[in-house]
């Protein structure tokens, strides 16, 4: 496994946590702009039905401001994702007893600004999501950050704090059912 | 559809999906999938869902790092300020400190005092000490002077104590008996009989030393 590919130029992510250790603001910036994305990603992924941005945002600001107890025992990526995933977590949990995940609709409105410009816009994109939106909550957080945010096994076991072999187990228990449900 | 039996190839899809292999490993994955339909359908399918799930909600990255940067403001204000509030002294220590700089405050008054009111009281020691003297090295002797008691009992003191001194004046005069500034000789027979009677009054012993103090000894056996 090698980490996400990214040009000479641009800095790593623990150069970019140097330098803000050191007081370099602009190192933040390229660090949100480099994880937002896939944060806001996998936060409407998870059902979040509330801000999405404020989600992202508040993982960004609790990271950086815990960022000293930072021991880069796994990658910046992860530790993003993992205290998005617990800030999802605990904001379903305050809100128990309604429904924790959005609709095919919902998540139409939350990725309406960028639906017209990917390539599997349509029926079928529709059909992938019906078919990811009926997983079990562990299944599509697995499934998510394995295909779509290209995490390992163990990376994946950090962020929703299980073990490697459960995370393979619900990967592949994902693919079948998603197999399963594309060609009833 | 139908799994590949290759379980550990299937594992690496999603890796080579998202180019996270290794050149040796993804040669061997590309080489299996290009003779695999099954593996080679399901990275399709992979492709597909990876395409379905890729579009985000926009977020605004400025608005983000704005946030960042002022967490970080709070934060960084913090130790100018938290530190400075833990540093400040309790009330109790403050009482304490302005207690010990009083107590300062007093002691030099009392000092100051005591020089000034020893200052004064000098010259009177020094009539008595330089009765004969007119030479200045013998005008001012200091230590005794800064050892000396307070003026209101060293002025008596002086007159009785007048001979422990009087070697160094007439060593320096060359005199023997009594000598004073200003010459005895100088005065009438009356004024030497009144110091004569005046000194006869005087105590030889002042009484004015310290009375004796004791203090219990604890020897701890309570006896």
């Amino acid at each position: 496994m090698t980490e996400p590919s990214r040009t000479a130029e641009e800095p790593d992510d623990d150069a970019l946590i140097a330098r803000w250790r050191s007081g370099d603001e602009r190192a933040a910036t390229l660090l949100v702009e480099r994880h937002a994305t896939p944060l806001a990603r996998f936060v409407a992924g998870l059902g979040e039905r509330g801000d999405v941005e404020e989600v992202v945002q508040d993982t960004f600001v609790r990271a950086f401001g815990s960022l000293d107890g930072f021991r880069g025992e796994s990658s910046l990526r992860t530790w993003l994702f993992t205290i998005a995933h617990n800030l999802v977590r605990d904001r379903a949990r305050s809100r128990k007893g309604q429904r924790d995940v959005v609709s095919i609709e919902e998540w139409h409105a939350v990725t309406e600004h960028d639906a017209l410009d990917t390539a599997v816009a349509g029926e079928t994109a529709e059909q992938m999501r019906r078919a990811v939106q009926q997983l079990t909550p562990m299944q599509r957080e697995v499934f998510t950050l394995r295909v779509t945010e290209g995490m390992s096994y163990k990376e994946i076991a950090a962020v929703v704090a299980s073990t490697e072999g459960a995370a393979r187990v619900h990967y592949h228990n994902a693919m079948r059912a998603i197999k399963e449900f594309l060609h009833d | 559809m139908i799994d590949c039996p290759r379980g550990d190839m299937r594992d690496r899809l999603p890796d080579l999906l998202n180019e996270r292999l290794d050149a040796a490993t993804r040669a061997e994955v590309a080489r299996h999938v290009a003779s695999c339909a099954e593996c080679a359908a399901e990275l399709e399918l992979l492709r597909s869902m990876r395409s379905a799930l890729a579009p985000a909600p926009r977020v605004d990255v400025a608005r983000i790092a704005a946030a960042v940067a002022a967490s970080r403001g709070t934060a960084a204000s913090s130790p100018d300020v938290r530190p400075l509030a833990a540093r400040r002294p309790a009330p109790g220590a403050r009482l304490i400190v302005w207690r010990i700089a009083a107590a300062f405050a007093v002691a030099a008054l009392g000092v100051g005092t005591w020089a000034v009111t020893h200052r004064q009281s000098s010259p009177v020691y020094a009539t008595a000490g330089t009765a004969s003297s007119h030479a200045p090295d013998s005008v001012t002797p200091a230590p005794t002077v800064a050892a000396g008691p307070p003026a209101t009992q060293r002025q008596p003191a002086a007159a009785v104590r007048t001979p422990p001194t009087a070697p160094q004046m007439l060593a320096s005069t060359g005199h023997r008996g009594l000598v004073m500034d200003g010459g005895v000789n100088d005065l009438s027979d009356g004024d030497v009989k009144m110091l004569l009677q005046s000194l006869d009054s005087l105590t030889a012993i002042p009484d004015a030393d310290p009375a004796p103090v004791s203090y219990p000894i604890d020897d701890g056996g309570g006896q």
